[in-house]
């Protein structure tokens, strides 16, 4: 029994540098950074004072006084990119019964922000660790707890079908794409609302990554500091964002009229199993993933035209990444071009790997690689085309997307250009 | 401020076992100061750990790369160039 | 789909419960109505409304993983940490002499690291940034377990972590059974919560479900008419589910039994006048086992603890299987509600209800509330089990169902 596969027919994306798909695709093609000085809060204090920032008025996007409140930051993102998807899709869910509608979105953090805001008023500003329950919002317990992002977007969508948030770190974002494409090819759904969103920008996140100096120190200069693959990265800028895809069953999508940007044709999970943030050098188990991943997908190295990378920017990943190409594609990893969109709009931990995905299918759509900004010193070590500072014009009928992050995750995915009746 | 600006043997093996919950006699660093980390089970967050512990207590800036501090006596060396002239965090 | 060599089989398992810190002792305090609910005495919670959680006495964290461990990791960790050791030791298996790409972990998780959190984000408001340490980047995120299960066993095959609230921990089995089909032949599967640190509870608290009742014994009476609240409680359980083949390779000759369906669904938005879909879960799992409502033996019931959840999960199963229609019981008012450890923990429990052939009470449920027409286990029921249906339901919605059938 072959397997259907699922179809990405909306788009919908909050990134830093302009809000939906379009802003977000202007701002990759240009090369434009939108990595800035922290304005969520008062960095003073913080080694890395720079992340990507989203400038998102929820009531301007379309959220109501209620949802807004009884949210936080991340499920707001995934609503209004739910929304833009959705629309994006021209699907009237009117006509799929809502049994057959599922949900799978990503988040490391979940509602970071909202836990961090509440534990200043519970405590008293970290003064009693046996903090005070008649301070709390009443919404405080959908903090807590990561998977209301999914009953926002099932409430909101009149999903009934399985729904879940998948938090597995910096593959967050993949992973709930992955197992969205799953439910369609298992015929568990028919339409999955699949993405992700993560609003990290708070004082524990970038405390803790300072802990660890896994993110750039060059305050001075944050438009310039992510720089994946770059002989100068020094860490990883920390973003916000969000993606949602609209997926279907690519021969129902095709059936219905639909615009289809691109297929899921396969993808793996592998783990490494060593460090929970330490990687080594050899990347074997992102090769592994990739190479599974080419397999359900039916390609070989050849047929890859562009790799979307994690490409974080840290010292270790930038090389573990290449490694993993190289070890899975051999020689065809040194003429594809790869790229990394972190160096744009920064490194949103279990959102980017969606946000990733969305680059990838708009790479498909229409025919252009983004580059990978800040890039003026390529790393001897590397030695791969990272597309440096310009997008570059590229028809892409296969695009590999990877995705790594803290517990070991390391996830591939296949994207494809679809039989008939999509971009092209 | 301590007096010295360099942790003893004894209150290295205490930061080690709290911050990173390795047990580690201060003798056995006394006699093997190019022992590895590695080799005696601290990882790279755990020194990271007892950089930032050393650096609240001798109120010190510690900007040395994790991947050069290998050894105790690595760490002996980074310690002393950060406490040194132009080290001491302003 | 299926033949045999394909099944999901469950070959280890590892409680780690309120009343019993290790599977045999939590069985026989199943079946003997020995409670974990205590008053709570982690922190200073007097003027806490909530009086009582089920906890985990005498487990210290070095005791649970060893103190490099102990140090970067938050207890919800360290406890499926312990518990994975045990389910692997019960499945006689030996990770070091697997594939590593053969086996994963798939976990869930509801509240994460969230004491170990707690600590660090005290440190950071009362103390600067730089006091946070270098494991709250570890050790709090709801992957961390996962992670960690991972690394200590060696385990490179695809690795999740669903967060569903209590659903998750059913959504984590049906995830390893998926696993199995596709990429593993075996998946360290379940999960568990640690959710009684004070933030943690706060936010509890403001859910409104949980039971204000200070008497243990009377504090989380699902189904009953006095019904008012649950009881939060921390521990879980962990399994080896192992694909049928690996399983008859490896020599194993008594699996506790088969994950032989699963299904999951979300509830309407509330106020929109469409009802609530944990019967369709139900039916889903049970057609995906390819299993009648006449099949089933038991039902470990989700067991909300509040008047109109519990009548709504009453009425799915008078729906499904008829008024009284199968016998029904929820041997979590010994324990109380674990969120992702919750039926993991369940399942322990059904399925050593299909090895000795007895159903575990619900202990301390008095009379059952009104149109509550289930038949309610209140004594140890001695019988062949063969099948068993678990249910899970999840803040704001969501719902799971497993089949899990003797081997």
């Amino acid at each position: 029994m072959s397997r259907r596969r699922a179809a990405i027919t909306g788009i919908g994306v909050l990134a830093p540098g302009g809000n939906g798909t379009k802003a977000f695709w202007a701002l990759l093609t240009s090369g434009t950074t939108a990595t800035r000085g922290i304005t969520l809060f008062d960095p003073a204090g913080f080694r890395s004072r720079i992340a990507a920032e989203c400038d998102f008025d929820p009531a301007a996007e379309g959220l109501t006084a209620d949802e807004v409140e009884r949210t936080d930051r991340c499920s707001q993102f995934a609503l209004v990119c739910a929304r833009e998807a959705l629309a994006d899709s021209k699907l009237d869910l009117d006509n799929v019964p809502p049994g057959r509608i599922g949900v799978s979105i990503g988040s490391a953090v979940g509602n970071t922000i909202t836990l961090e805001q509440q534990y200043v008023v519970v405590s008293d500003t970290g003064k009693h660790w046996v903090v005070d329950p008649a301070k709390a919002s009443r919404h405080l317990y959908r903090a807590l707890i990561p998977s209301t992002i999914a009953a926002e977007v099932a409430w909101d969508c009149g999903a009934e079908g399985p729904a879940s948030v998948i938090s597995t770190g910096c593959t967050s974002g993949l992973d709930a794409v992955a197992d969205g494409a799953e439910l369609i090819e298992d015929g568990r759904a028919d339409v999955v609302i699949a993405g992700a969103t993560d609003a990290p920008i708070s004082p524990i996140t970038v405390a803790c990554f300072d802990a660890i100096k896994a993110t750039s120190p060059n305050n001075d200069d944050p438009a310039h500091a992510s720089r994946p693959f770059d002989a100068n990265r020094d860490g990883f800028v920390l973003g916000e964002g969000a993606a949602v895809l609209v997926l279907e069953p690519a021969d129902e999508a095709r059936r219905r009229g639909a615009h289809v940007y691109c297929e899921i044709a396969g993808y793996a999970q592998r783990s490494n199993a060593y460090h929970m943030t330490g990687l080594t050098a050899d990347g074997l188990e992102m090769a592994e993933a990739i190479r599974v991943a080419m397999g359900r997908a039916r390609l070989a190295p050849e047929d890859i035209d562009y790799i979307n990378a994690h490409g974080s920017g840290t010292r270790q990943n930038d090389r573990h990444e290449t490694a993993a190409f190289k070890a899975s594609l051999g020689a065809r990893a040194y003429e594809v071009p790869v790229s990394s969109i972190k160096s744009m709009v920064g490194h949103s931990l279990g959102a980017i790997g969606a946000i990733e995905v969305a680059a990838s299918a708009l790479a498909i759509e229409h025919g252009v690689v983004p580059p990978t900004a800040n890039l003026y010193q390529p790393d001897p070590e590397l030695g791969l085309d990272y597309v440096p500072l310009q997008a570059r014009e590229q028809r892409s009928d296969a695009v590999l997307t990877v995705g790594s992050g803290f517990g070991g995750f390391q996830t591939a995915m296949l994207l494809t250009r679809s039989r008939s009746g999509g971009a092209g | 401020m301590p007096a010295t600006t360099m942790p003893t043997r004894a209150e290295l093996s205490e930061m080690m076992k709290t911050v990173a919950g390795v047990e580690i006699d201060p003798g056995e660093l006394q006699q093997e100061p190019q022992v590895t980390f590695e080799e005696l089970g601290v990882d790279s967050l755990g020194l990271l750990g007892v950089l930032a512990a050393i650096e609240r207590q001798y109120g010190i800036e510690i900007h040395a790369d994790i991947d050069d501090c290998r050894t105790l006596a690595d760490l002996e060396a980074i310690i002393r160039q950060a406490a040194g002239p132009g080290g001491r965090r302003s | 789909m299926s033949d045999d060599s394909q099944r999901a089989l469950i070959t280890g398992v590892a409680a780690v419960a309120p009343n019993g810190c290790d599977t045999n002792s939590y069985w026989a305090a199943t079946l003997s109505g020995l409670s974990g609910l205590r008053p709570i005495s982690r922190f200073e919670s007097d003027g806490y409304p909530v009086r009582v959680a089920g906890l985990i006495d005498g487990l210290n964290p070095a005791e649970l993983c060893g103190d490099r461990l102990a140090v970067q990791t938050d207890r919800w960790t360290q406890l499926a940490l312990a518990a994975g050791e045990r389910a692997l030791a019960d499945a006689e298996l030996v990770p070091a002499e697997l594939p590593p790409y053969d086996m994963a972990v798939v976990t869930a998780s509801s509240s994460g690291g969230n004491e170990f959190g707690q600590l660090e984000i005290e440190a950071l408001w009362s103390r600067g940034p730089r006091a946070v340490g270098p494991f709250q980047s570890i050790a709090w995120f709801y992957a961390a377990t996962t992670g960690q299960l991972s690394i200590r066993n060696g385990m490179k095959g695809p690795c999740g972590v669903v967060v569903c609230e209590q659903a998750g921990g059913l959504d984590a089995l049906g995830r390893a059974r998926r696993a199995l089909r596709r990429d593993a032949s075996v998946v360290v599967t379940g999960g568990t919560e640690a959710p009684i640190g004070p933030y943690a509870l706060t936010c509890q608290i403001a859910s409104d479900r949980l039971s204000r009742t200070a008497d243990p014994q009377r504090a989380y009476l699902p189904f009953d008419t006095d019904a008012c609240g649950y009881v939060p409680g921390e521990g879980g359980a962990i399994l080896i589910a192992e694909r049928a083949d690996s399983a008859l390779a490896r020599g194993v000759d008594q699996p506790y039994g088969e994950i032989a369906g699963y299904a999951s669904s979300f509830d309407p938005r509330p106020g929109s006048g469409r009802p609530p879909t944990l019967r369709q879960a139900a039916e889903a799992a049970l057609a995906d086992a390819r299993a009648a409502p006449h099949d089933v033996d038991v039902v470990f019931a989700d067991g909300a603890g509040l008047p109109g959840p519990d009548a709504a999960e009453a009425a799915a199963l008078a729906g499904l299987f008829g008024p009284f229609g199968v016998p029904v019981t929820v041997p979590k008012t010994l324990c109380g509600r674990l969120y992702a450890g919750g039926p993991p923990l369940d399942v322990v429990a059904a399925l050593l209800a299909i090895r000795d052939g007895v159903i575990p009470p619900t202990y301390g449920i008095g009379e059952l509330a009104p149109g509550c027409d289930i038949d309610l286990v209140r004594e140890a029921r001695t019988g062949r089990v063969q099948t068993a249906l678990v249910l899970a339901r999840g803040f704001d919605g969501f719902n799971a169902a497993v089949v899990l059938r003797a081997a």
